[in-house]
């Protein structure tokens, strides 16, 4: 379940409780909440368990639980890390059998040279059909910078912040 | 003197035969129908445009003027077709994407100033700015609104955005900071937004046109027409949900017809090198019935299309399947939107031939007759799920039925079972939801009437879920469930139940 699900799950238990309270509730029509449609893909879902304090030059284990839509077959996983960052265990690739209950989990070992926000992309594959993730790793001490550098927009603010400008390859004649 | 000029972007096609993004063969396209300005050197608009079909502007000036053009990545348009959508940037406070020149004097002759938002790319990496995303979006989906207004002339599209960044990351979390999950579409401060993946090396769909027209047919469904879908994860090869199914079948299908191509192409990875594809032309599935969402899209792309193929003769064009969609008798019907609903509404269209959807949906092994699937006898694996409502008296006699996880969790086929509810008369009635089988269960439930809740019972009580509602004559329909096979985390398993209505 995306996040968006759960977050109108949580307002319909919202709604729940609040019928709780009253026995009876008048013949009134709500629109449904909304919900997110996400794009085509593999039926997984990803969840990340990182470390509380990640730290430079020491290895580190972030905990990657897939969760599968299936009642069979292989899933497959791919884990590229960005620049900077280093896998250990000796494996970027994992099969997991979809016909086992329950959740599929991957302690991937890993360790950055220096402080900074690093991300591990993760391709998941199902079926025939692929799901990408992005896991994002904050190792030591985080700064702004950091972040922007990790994390790079183009153009700059104007009109008091209304505006992203980016400039166009132009030809003047 | 006159300032005149073409604005095109980088349209970086996608590689046949591994659906990755192919830059070695970048076009450069037209910016259509969006603002330039003409701005001075303070930062003050001066003058403004829009840009044509061709993105030609021009304006007429003064020389000797120190001026630059900036064009703004949206279409505004007033009647006979309102548009407003903007491509934005989420991570920046929602701010509007654009593009500028540099700030050059007007010479002393009529002067042609071109402007090409870029790609960025370098070879082998994103070097420079990425201009080109915003206004490829702007101009895929600006071309879905062209095809919708082609089939009627007074359409208005309410006020959407589309969200991109190269922030936006395959990570659930805060939109704000990029973390969007996917590229989906949903409601978001009560404006309908498309969000769209920008992740280099990961993730990026601004030139994924057909992921960028399925979520704008979620946006046509939500705001022109109406969607029960719950959302979530799905794939054709999957038994869904019967909304789902057809909701995500109807993002595959537009997809073909708008962009008159049946391969849905989605590109990722290292260098957005890789890709997956969907011919929405396909006929087979692993999944075939009414709870497929590649059954759902093989029927509606076959309404439209114009070649015919095994059980398609139909050739009907976008137009029957546009006034199907925002029917009054379809948006605001009973039934929850499926494929039963959607051919139901379209056979009472003009110039429709039954019997050329009767076959259609026959090769699908869809069989149910009307708006409710009656009739049906494709179960798709699960023996206790027809009819596709189980007809719920209001006199108390209960009515069997289990929610079950034989095809995965929250949104696939079984999760959840239909009812159809006549209520005879005005005043309260009282539901109640008792769990038959051993185990953890929370029954839960929601009323509709004709696409409106009417009551959710979801206390949170285990085995028994009961509530009064005070509801309107006439049909209602009502989705059950165990809530350990719709919330997340939690574990799944097959719950069986009674239910009962009677009127207080």
């Amino acid at each position: 379940m995306t996040m968006f699900s759960k977050l109108a799950l949580s307002s319909v238990f919202l709604l729940g409780l609040v019928a709780c309270a009253a026995p009876s509730k008048e013949a009134e029509l709500n629109p449904k909440i909304s919900v997110a449609t996400v794009k085509p893909g593999a039926s997984v879902t990803l969840n990340s368990v990182l470390p509380k304090r990640m730290v430079a030059g020491e290895f580190q284990t972030v905990q990657l639980t897939f969760k599968d839509g299936y009642a069979g077959g292989t899933l497959e996983v791919d884990i590229e890390p960005s620049a900077g960052v280093r896998l250990f265990g000796g494996q970027s690739s994992k099969s997991f059998d979809m016909s086992d209950s329950g959740s599929h989990v991957w302690d991937v070992d890993f360790v950055a040279d220096a402080d900074g926000v690093y991300f591990l992309n993760v391709f998941a594959s199902a079926n025939g059909l692929p799901r990408s993730f992005s896991v994002r790793l904050n190792v030591g001490t985080i700064t702004q910078k950091m972040s922007d550098d990790a994390m790079k927009v183009d153009g700059e603010m104007t009109d008091d912040g209304a505006m992203r400008v980016m400039e166009a390859q132009e030809t003047i004649r | 003197m006159t300032l005149s000029g073409q604005l095109t972007y980088d349209r970086v096609p996608l590689n046949v035969r591994t659906s990755g993004l192919d830059h070695d063969r970048t076009t450069q396209l037209p910016i259509r129908q969006a603002p330039v300005e003409l701005l001075n050197s303070a930062g003050a608009v001066l003058m403004s445009t829009v840009s044509d079909d061709n993105g030609d502007y021009s304006f007429t000036v003064a020389s000797g003027q120190t001026l630059r053009v900036r064009v703004r990545a949206e279409v505004q348009k007033g009647a006979p077709n309102e548009i407003d959508f903007k491509v934005v940037d989420n991570t920046s406070s929602d701010a509007l994407y654009a593009i500028q020149g540099t700030l050059s004097e007007v010479s002393r002759v009529n002067q042609t100033r071109d402007l090409n938002a870029a790609s960025g790319w370098g070879g082998t990496s994103y070097t420079s700015t990425r201009a080109a995303a915003p206004f490829a979006l702007l101009d895929t989906i600006y071309g879905a609104l062209e095809d919708f207004i082609a089939v009627d002339a007074d359409i208005d599209f309410p006020t959407f955005n589309v969200l991109w960044s190269p922030r936006n990351r395959s990570e659930n979390g805060n939109p704000a900071v990029g973390e969007i999950g996917t590229s989906s579409f949903t409601v978001a401060n009560g404006v309908p937004v498309i969000r769209i993946l920008g992740d280099a090396d990961n993730d990026t769909d601004e030139f994924d046109s057909h992921v960028v027209v399925h979520e704008f047919g979620h946006y046509f469904e939500n705001s022109l027409s109406r969607s029960d879908s719950p959302g979530g994860g799905h794939s054709i090869a999957d038994r869904l949900d019967a909304r789902i199914a057809f909701g995500e079948g109807w993002g595959n299908a537009l997809s073909g017809m708008i962009l008159e191509d049946p391969i849905y192409r989605d590109s990722f990875g290292a260098r957005q090198s890789q890709g997956f594809e969907i011919d929405v032309e396909n006929n087979v599935y692993a999944s075939t019935g009414w709870f497929s969402e590649g059954s759902s899209q093989s029927i509606l792309y076959d309404l439209f299309d114009a070649a015919n193929d095994g059980a398609d003769q139909a050739t009907f064009g976008l137009g029957p399947i546009y006034r199907t969609f925002t029917d009054p008798e379809y948006r605001s019907g009973p039934a929850f939107t499926s494929i039963f609903a959607f051919l139901d509404a379209l056979g009472n269209q003009t110039g429709i031939v039954e019997s050329e959807i009767e076959a259609l949906a026959a090769a699908q092994l869809i069989s149910g007759t009307d708006k409710f699937g009656l009739g049906e006898n494709n179960n798709g694996g699960l023996p206790d799920i027809l009819p596709v409502y189980e007809v719920l008296p209001t006199n108390g006699a209960a009515v069997a039925f289990c929610s079950v996880d034989n095809f995965g969790d929250f949104n696939k086929h079984g999760n959840r079972r239909f009812f159809r509810i006549e209520v005879p008369a005005a005043g309260v009635y009282r539901f109640t939801m008792t769990q038959t089988t051993a185990g953890a269960g929370d029954p839960e439930f929601i009323v509709y009437k004709d696409g409106m809740e009417a009551g959710f019972g979801g206390s949170r009580t285990n085995r028994v879920e009961q509530q009064t509602f005070t509801l309107t004559a006439g049909t209602h329909v009502m989705e059950a469930y165990a809530s350990r096979n719709v919330e997340d985390g939690a574990t799944t398993g097959d719950v069986c139940y009674d239910f009962t209505v009677e009127a207080r």
